[in-house]
């Protein structure tokens, strides 16, 4: 799952505008708070796309390879992907 | 960008945990409440990126219509139609 710097951004400051506006939180520096809560975005998206990689690399090495796309391969892909999830822990 | 519930629950709680590792938040209604507040701006943006593409993929499909289709590339003139409504509607996709 591909997602651009701007739309990282985007989200973040989304996040921060909420939790302010609401008076949820405070932010003690504003910056930092804006960089920590990218970079947790950016992280998530990482680790998802290595999850994605690793579960499609495994679902094309797999002795009865499905169709992408396919139901089947939609079933073995959610199933893939919870087991990747648990390997680290997610 | 898709995000299912529990994923949309993961991010915020990796968001929430990483501001209060590095001591960058002071929640003034509880835990809860910040993480709350995390995922449902999460929620509402995606739900605005998807209106916008249900928006785009409508607008377009009027466009086709109007002008007979031939000769337009579809792929590029809803890439065109998402990126205006998005300038628009203050989305950045």
């Amino acid at each position: 799952m591909h997602i651009s710097e701007d739309r990282i951004s985007h989200i973040a400051h989304r996040i921060y505008d909420k939790l302010w506006r609401d008076d949820l939180a405070d932010f003690p520096d504003e910056r930092r708070a804006l960089d920590a809560v990218k970079g947790a975005i950016e992280g998530f998206f990482s680790v998802m796309e290595q999850v994605d990689q690793a579960v499609r690399a495994k679902l094309a090495s797999y002795s009865q390879a499905k169709v992408p796309g396919s139901r089947e391969w939609e079933i073995l892909y959610q199933k893939f992907y919870a087991e990747e999830l648990a390997k680290r822990k997610w | 960008m898709r995000l299912k519930e529990e994923q949309i629950a993961r991010l915020a709680e990796k968001v929430l945990g990483d501001l209060e590792r590095a001591q960058l938040v002071e929640q003034k209604q509880g835990r809860a409440a910040v993480l709350a507040g995390i995922k449902s701006a999460i929620a509402e943006d995606l739900r605005l990126e998807e209106a916008l593409e249900r928006d785009a993929e409508a607008l377009l499909e009027q466009t086709l219509k109007a002008v007979g289709g031939q000769g337009i590339d579809r792929h590029k003139m809803l890439r065109m139609i998402k990126e205006k409504l998005a300038k628009e509607r203050k989305i950045v996709l």
